[in-house]
């Protein structure tokens, strides 16, 4: 789906610089801050969301091919991690929210997400 | 990573890819400086200093079959969460010296884990490399080479299981006599 449309359903705030009308698609969600856990358990295709701020978050969910990271608890991604986000084409958002408030989120929107082609 | 042990195997393992010859491996835990320091040695092919001051981003990589390489940078993302640092200093044909430091009470600080299993695996798994290990706190100091093990076994392979059992033992031991503390 459109990445605009999908930080307006989920409430999230697009940080890199994703074109307008690029797409997104993610078929589940992964909630965890300890990079080698992520590694053995994320799924391709779930998006990430994290407390973690340095930039081998992007370096995980490229190699693990994951769509997406969200930075939780309004926590900012460094510098470097913003840089590496755009320069690896993987769009970075952040929320206010804890991670079980964005789990609640995500799990209310993902079933409406199918009917409008989400894979 | 959940334990330091890990840290210690992913560096070691760069150096072994760097075709080292000689590894020493160092741990210092000081509860009087309140600090942890790991320290790796080795004498592979060296780095110029400009990779030796990419190795701690996970894009920098020898591999060919990927472009990310995480052991380096998830050492120094554990030690700045620990309010230490990562440092890399190498020379072409010289080797490689990592250093690692973190807060020893801070919260966030990994156990060291099982450096019993950690050591019996680098010690059987790279046959022809020499392990320099010292691990000390502030009252004792465990230390070994494998050059002095080899000179003690002669032709026996690290594999043999008595050797194995021995091994074990030893190491049990040793890393044993630094938790007892007065």
């Amino acid at each position: 789906m459109r990445i605009k449309a999908f930080a307006e359903a989920l409430n999230l705030r697009l940080l890199t610089d994703q074109p307008d009308g690029s797409d997104i698609s993610v078929s589940g969600c992964y909630l965890g801050d300890l990079l080698s856990n992520v590694m053995a358990k994320v799924k391709e295709g779930d998006l990430w969301m994290t407390v973690v701020t340095n930039q081998n978050v992007v370096a995980v969910a490229h190699l693990m091919n994951v769509p997406a990271v969200v930075f939780l608890e309004g926590h900012q991604p460094m510098p470097e991690t913003l840089e590496r986000g755009n320069s690896e084409k993987i769009p970075l958002f952040s929320s206010e929210e804890s991670a079980y408030g964005m789990a609640v989120r995500f799990h209310r929107f993902l079933p409406e997400a199918e009917g409008e082609g989400m894979p | 990573m959940r334990e330091l042990s890990l840290h210690i195997l992913d560096i070691v393992q760069n150096s072994i890819a760097a075709q080292a010859k000689n590894i020493e491996i160092y741990i210092l835990e000081s509860e009087e400086e309140d600090r942890l320091t790991l320290m790796f040695r080795d004498d592979g092919k060296g780095m110029t200093r400009e990779e030796a001051r990419k190795v701690t981003d996970p894009f920098f990589t020898s591999r060919t079959t990927r472009r990310v390489g995480l052991g380096a940078p998830m050492l120094k993302a554990t030690a700045q969460a620990c309010e230490g640092d990562v440092s890399v200093e190498s020379a072409v044909g010289k080797g490689t010296v990592v250093r690692a430091d973190f807060r020893l009470s801070h919260i966030d600080l990994p156990p060291l884990g099982d450096m019993v299993s950690t050591l019996i695996a680098l010690v059987t798994g790279s046959r022809d490399v020499n392990f320099k290990y010292e691990h000390r706190n502030d009252y004792e100091r465990f230390a070994f080479t494998t050059a002095e093990m080899r000179e003690i076994l002669g032709d026996l392979p690290f594999s043999d299981p008595e050797v194995l059992n021995w091994l074990q033992d030893f190491l049990e031991e040793g890393e044993a006599s630094l938790k007892i503390s007065t």
